[in-house]
């Protein structure tokens, strides 16, 4: 039986933050989709079968927070868990309903790793 | 009260610091590397590159952290590992446990940049490396297309070192005037280590060119390398900078170990200050020190001897003739002598063995013989004053009486005077040995010029070296004849204060 592997969509504009997070979680066994901004990210989510978006919360054209109302606009996106990420982005700012958890700048990818498991594979993590 | 959000902010933004485990170099980096930061060291070859690389590793794995030391173009982990064997670091037993070393050559010449940095996610992320050394970055710089395709290997090295938490060192064979390339600009710190050369003499040194995100100590330092392995040694003045600690002032008073010199200080020399001895050669200087030594050590006192210019053996031997148990007291751990030739070390390393020795045996008394010692190791001699101000300083504050040996170019008379300039400002004592010229005999006279914070004899004694070492008449008297004797002869001879052949 072949495992279907997940696929997670990163949107950021910050260049390395999005190569790097991207071969890191190819290597932790995902498919990767990249986009720069929050218009590339909609395209790719409309191309895609995508299981879960980080994304930054800081970015042109279209940044996190409206990605995310966009999504909860449309039915086949709206169910979509979505990581928001950011250097700045304070907690207490009100978070659109589909963002699952926030990740402060710069990211550690063990427990960046660890929330995506337990989002994506639920009954693996126990 | 602290806004919450920007506590929220600072926690996000929380700089967490990695001992090097390298002696001094915590102390230049305030603290250690940053973790999760991604380092260059540079430097021509033979400069300590790579046993500073596999030294970084060790102490990392000793501390329990995980390393891996990745190698491009290098010399074969065997070779490698083999000459690093004697050096106090190695542990054979940590190597693969804790330990790894990977070759990413192939990776690099197969599949460029992209492959080396795949290698460097596969080898973070499966051996779990909190800690990273890639040794040779020339070969990574020849196989990128151009400097953009560099500058990008370089930020995602740092993106990954940052998200994976595991600080990395660049190893480059280069220097610090290559320091506008892409490697150069995008690091979060820069370490250059070089040779110095001051005519025939070469020290090492080190230098932290840039540190992003905490201040660190500028400037170069010196560097050694011995069976110990990589030791920086912090220019002494900024390392004791700030360290605002009281010095002690009991009053107490220590012995001499010639009674007839406690007599003229009125009671021996305060605890916790410093004396110059000064005076020509073969003027009983050094002496004094040993009966100084001699005496602390009798009183569970323990004392260094550091020296420049007499080896052990004559120091036993000379304290032996004039009746001192300087070896015995060496057995017991009161008595310690370090001997060193003053062109070997720079100040700073000097500086370093003395305060480590003082601070091993406990020392309470201290001869320095002589301050000419580190004059000469010195290779900005502007520098020695304020060297001295600063480890007279710290002495002061560890409580260390200390006697200080000065060379003069002259026996006696007006034109005595001390090779480094305003030293005499810093000392609190200040002991004359001269010699006048009798004819075919000289007499020798012992003075305090100075006593801080205490009245003293104010006239010179003259003084005998015998069999018991340096013997001080009990009065002035001897010594006011010595003078009114001197200068007459001086008159008639026209030949004013000769010193004495083989002296």
């Amino acid at each position: 039986m072949t495992v279907e592997r997940h696929t997670i969509l990163i949107a950021d504009d910050e260049f390395a933050s999005l190569e790097v997070l991207a071969l890191l979680l190819t290597g932790a066994g995902f498919t990767v989709v990249t986009a720069s901004d929050g218009e590339e990210a909609l395209a790719r989510l409309s191309e895609n079968r995508i299981d879960l978006v980080i994304t930054d919360y800081k970015m042109p054209k279209m940044d996190g927070s409206e990605l995310c109302e966009r999504m909860l606009q449309s039915p086949a996106l709206a169910q979509i868990p979505v990581i928001f990420t950011s250097a700045t982005y304070r907690q207490d700012v009100p978070r659109p309903a589909n963002v699952r958890a926030f990740f402060g700048k710069p990211l550690l990818f063990k427990t960046l790793i660890e929330h995506v498991r337990q989002l994506l594979e639920p009954e693996q993590q126990g | 009260m602290s806004d919450p959000k920007e506590l929220q902010l600072k926690e996000q933004w929380h700089v967490e610091r990695t001992p090097t485990g390298v002696p001094g170099l915590d102390a230049v980096l305030r603290g250690g590397f940053v973790r999760g930061a991604i380092y260059l060291v540079m430097g021509r070859p033979g400069t300590g590159k790579t046993t500073l690389g596999n030294q970084l590793c060790f102490e990392h794995v000793k501390h329990g952290g995980r390393a891996t030391y990745m190698t491009l173009l290098a010399e074969s982990h065997a070779t490698m590992l083999k000459n690093l064997q004697t050096m106090e670091f190695f542990d054979a037993t940590l190597i693969n446990n804790g330990l790894s070393y990977v070759g990413a050559y192939r990776a690099l010449r197969d599949e460029k940049l992209r492959g080396l940095l795949e290698m460097v996610r596969r080898v973070i992320l499966d051996e779990r490396a909190s800690f990273l050394v890639i040794d040779g970055i020339s070969p990574a710089r020849a196989m990128a297309e151009n400097d953009v395709a560099l500058k990008e290997f370089v930020v995602e090295l740092q993106m990954l070192s940052a998200m994976t938490n595991c600080t990395t060192v660049l190893l480059a064979n280069m220097t610090a005037n290559d320091a506008n390339d892409p490697e150069h600009t995008m690091v979060d710190g820069l370490i250059e280590l070089a040779f110095e050369h001051h005519r025939r003499r070469t020290l090492r040194t080190i230098e932290v060119l840039k540190f992003r995100g905490t201040r660190h100590m500028l400037g170069r330092h010196e560097l050694g390398i011995s069976e110990h392995g990589v030791a920086v040694h912090p220019r002494l003045e900024e390392l004791l900078e700030g360290a605002e600690r009281p010095a002690h002032a009991n009053g107490h008073r220590l012995g001499t170990g010639i009674r007839e010199l406690d007599a003229m200080l009125y009671g021996g020399l305060i605890q916790g200050s410093t004396s110059v001895a000064l005076g020509f050669s073969g003027g009983g200087k050094t002496t004094l020190g040993l009966h100084f030594l001699n005496a602390g050590a009798e009183a569970d006192e323990p004392g260094l001897l550091f020296g420049f210019y007499e080896s052990p053996a004559r120091v036993l031997q000379c304290g032996e003739r004039i009746g001192l148990g300087l070896q015995k007291h060496g057995e017991r751990g009161l008595f310690s002598h370090i001997w060193q030739p003053s062109h070997q070390f720079g100040l700073d390393q000097l500086g370093a063995r003395l305060l480590d020795e003082v601070e091993r045996i406990g020392a309470r008394r201290l001869v320095i013989d002589s301050l000419d010692g580190f004059r000469q190791a010195a290779v900005e001699p502007e520098r020695t004053i304020r060297f001295i101000t600063a480890l007279l300083g710290e002495l002061r504050v560890r409580d260390i009486t200390t006697i200080l040996t000065d060379e003069t170019l002259k026996p006696s008379g007006p034109e005595m005077e001390m090779r480094v300039e305003g030293i005499s400002a810093l000392v609190e004592n200040l002991f004359l040995f001269e010699y006048l010229n009798m004819g075919p005999k000289m007499r020798r006279l012992i003075s305090i010029v100075k006593q801080r914070a205490s009245a003293h004899e104010s006239s010179a004694h003259e003084f005998f070296l015998t069999g018991r070492g340096i013997e001080i008449a009990p009065d002035a008297r001897s010594a006011a004849e010595v003078v009114a004797h001197a200068e007459e002869f001086a008159a008639h001879h026209n030949d004013k204060l000769r010193p004495p052949e083989g002296v």
